[in-house]
């Protein structure tokens, strides 16, 4: 929340007015799709690895984790973000589209997170923190304080949940490489 | 063993990473579950509410469901999505459960029947109920194992141009000896010695796959093990009856795989392969992913297991068989098709082992890839991944093959279901048609 971004309130009517035909029916399908164009109109380029890990973790319809990244797509493509590139960092917009989508979906219905007022003033706030960026007319103390209390009724926060998750895969994912290398001699066969 | 005049070369270090607790606890699990019926074992589904519920909870991928663990019942297991080994390999870390210490994980890296690429989280806990699924079922042929400090308990063979090899000793069975060679000559200081040093080792038990059974049969020596097991890939009636009547031993047949362990051993008696794990459900599935009828044939789906780092809910195996049940109850996959062994001819007629493909692609990203082989010889990767990824790979692959000319295709996306390795080549497959 380091620095000044959008106005919260721009946001939020954009998150309101999202043509409902953005939120696929079939993820899968064009998902990679806009999120290649977005990171093409945000950074000129889109580092295929995080494309292909971020449509990876969206792959299926079993849950509705890729219509939440599509909110947050639809929310990026804001003409502040397209305009202000340099505010962001690549890392942290990858972040918002995979683990912080994926926290959520498992915290709500994709509509709720349309439709519902605290919700989705919870997912603006929560985006702009992901991304390190803050209301444009709030100091950073005022928008850790709001973001708080928004976000202190649910069970959890997304912000920490999604900073939480992304850190136990990194976890999980480093002891497994590390692991790679070797092979327990306890197992009395092979596949 | 690594001393032994006969002894091949080595090539790694390695020893069981059981603590002393993991072994009094593993203890207490064998014990109970040896001294249990299996008609009971095969009537109780108490364990899969509060794993479904403890799934559903502590799981990441399967917390985006946002199914209330509390209201979880087994009867609503169906209403549950499936997965396959695509959503295993896009993101294995959502599936590890926030229980599990990261710090203890082991892993097994595996390419499986349909080429994603995967490293399956396990534990050295995990890891040693390999052992109690096989006496599961070796009882069923009457036998159970013995070996003891003083003994070599088993012996797995590979025959691959590359495979980990090691010593190590078994502590769930009394410190017995193991040892993990490969017959591929280039392993052996002399290829005569292979034979020899098997006699030599005496083991209880020898374990391979249908590749190196193969290899075993034309060695002239004939080691007498109480039992073979043959693992990992489909074994084929005829090299069955072939090693049964050289080896004079019952050939245990485990349908077994790295993200679920051994699942069932072949008994004829029940018709099938019986299901060996006590907390595993098997459901059998049509393309629909909806049950098929009783007996009819559709894709091995399975929920539970014992890898508790690696929990699976509905998870479509890709292999296929129809189910029925043994007189006391137990879970029989009847027909099964699995995994095919798959040898592949180099320009100058020598023959690769499908998993020395495996390896020799290991270091190239592919998300998924394929291998064909034609009749006049010629070869197709089909791959999922980057197109300088798959060029790369293409060329180590004309090299491998001294010179064969390879052809590239992408897998097209979403298309899941692929056979890793396929041959038109006559004698591809080890031990009759595929």
């Amino acid at each position: 929340m380091s620095r000044p971004g959008p106005q919260l309130e721009v946001l939020l009517r954009r998150l309101q007015d999202m043509p409902s035909e953005f939120l696929l029916e079939q993820p899968g399908q064009s998902f990679g799709a806009v999120v290649h164009d977005l990171m093409v109109m945000l950074f000129d380029d889109v580092d295929p690895d995080a494309l292909q890990r971020c449509a990876d973790t969206h792959r299926r319809n079993v849950n509705p984790s890729a219509s939440c990244s599509m909110l947050v797509a639809w929310l990026l493509a804001d003409p502040w973000f397209t305009s202000n590139p340099q505010a962001m960092q690549q890392p942290h917009v990858w972040t918002a589209l995979t683990s912080m989508s994926t926290v959520l979906a498992e915290e709500a219905s994709v509509s709720a997170w349309r439709t519902d007022a605290v919700r989705r003033e919870e997912l603006v706030r929560s985006l702009l923190a992901t991304v390190d960026l803050r209301p444009s007319a709030e100091t950073e103390a005022q928008a850790q304080d709001r973001l708080v209390a928004i976000s202190s009724s649910q069970r959890r926060r997304v912000v920490a949940a999604a900073q939480e998750a992304e850190r136990r895969a990194a976890e999980i994912r480093e002891a497994l490489a590390r692991q790679a290398a070797q092979e327990a001699a306890d197992k009395s066969s092979r596949e | 063993m690594r001393e032994h005049q006969y002894a091949p070369m080595f090539r790694n270090t390695t020893g069981s990473r059981l603590r002393a607790d993991d072994i009094s606890l593993l203890r207490q699990v064998f014990e109970a579950r040896l001294a249990t019926n299996p008609a009971d074992i095969a009537r109780d589904h108490s364990w899969l509410q509060p794993f479904l519920a403890h799934a559903l909870a502590e799981v990441p991928f399967y917390r985006r469901y946002r199914i209330s663990a509390d209201t979880v019942s087994p009867s609503a297991l169906l209403s549950l999505p499936t997965i396959d080994r695509g959503d295993l390999s896009a993101d294995i870390a959502a599936f590890v459960p926030d229980d599990v210490n990261a710090d203890e994980l082991i892993t097994y890296v595996t390419s499986g029947t349909t080429g994603h690429r995967l490293h399956v989280p396990s534990h050295p806990r995990v890891a040693a109920q390999y052992l109690l699924h096989h006496r599961i079922g070796l009882r069923r042929f009457g036998l159970d194992l013995s070996a003891g400090s003083a003994d070599v308990g088993i012996v797995i063979l590979g025959y691959q141009l590359k495979c980990f090899t090691y010593v190590s000793v078994t502590p769930m069975q009394g410190e017995s000896g193991l040892a993990k060679i490969n017959l591929h000559p280039s392993d052996w200081r002399d290829a005569t010695d292979r034979g020899r040093y098997l006699e030599a080792l005496n083991a209880e038990v020898i374990s391979g796959d249908p590749l190196s059974f193969a290899e075993l049969l034309t060695l002239p020596e004939t080691p007498l093990p109480r039992a073979l097991f043959c693992t990992s890939m489909a074994l084929l009636p005829g090299l069955r009856r072939e090693l049964e009547a050289r080896y004079r031993c019952p050939v245990l047949d485990f349908y077994s795989m790295n993200e679920a362990g051994p699942i069932a051993v072949f008994d004829p008696v029940a018709g099938g392969h019986v299901v060996v794990q006590d907390r595993l459900l098997v459901e059998i599935l049509g393309p629909d992913e909806m049950p098929v009828q009783p007996g009819e044939r559709g894709e091995i789906t399975i929920t539970g297991g014992f890898n508790f780092c690696l929990p699976l809910v509905r998870y479509r195996t890709g292999d296929t068989a129809s189910l029925s049940t043994t007189s006391s109850g137990e879970q029989v996959l009847v027909d099964l098709i699995g995994r095919q062994p798959v040898r592949y001819l180099t320009k100058t007629g020598a023959w690769l082992n499908n998993l020395d493909l495996t390896h020799a692609l290991a270091d190239y990203p592919m998300a998924q890839y394929s291998i064909h082989q034609r009749a006049d010889h010629s070869l197709r990767l089909m791959y999922r991944g980057r197109e300088e990824i798959g060029i790369a790979a293409g060329s180590v692959l004309e090299h491998l093959f001294e010179g064969l000319p390879v052809d590239l295709q992408l897998i097209a996306q979403g298309g899941d279901k692929v056979r890793q390795f396929t041959s038109d080549v006559l004698q591809a497959h080890v031990g009759g048609a595929p």
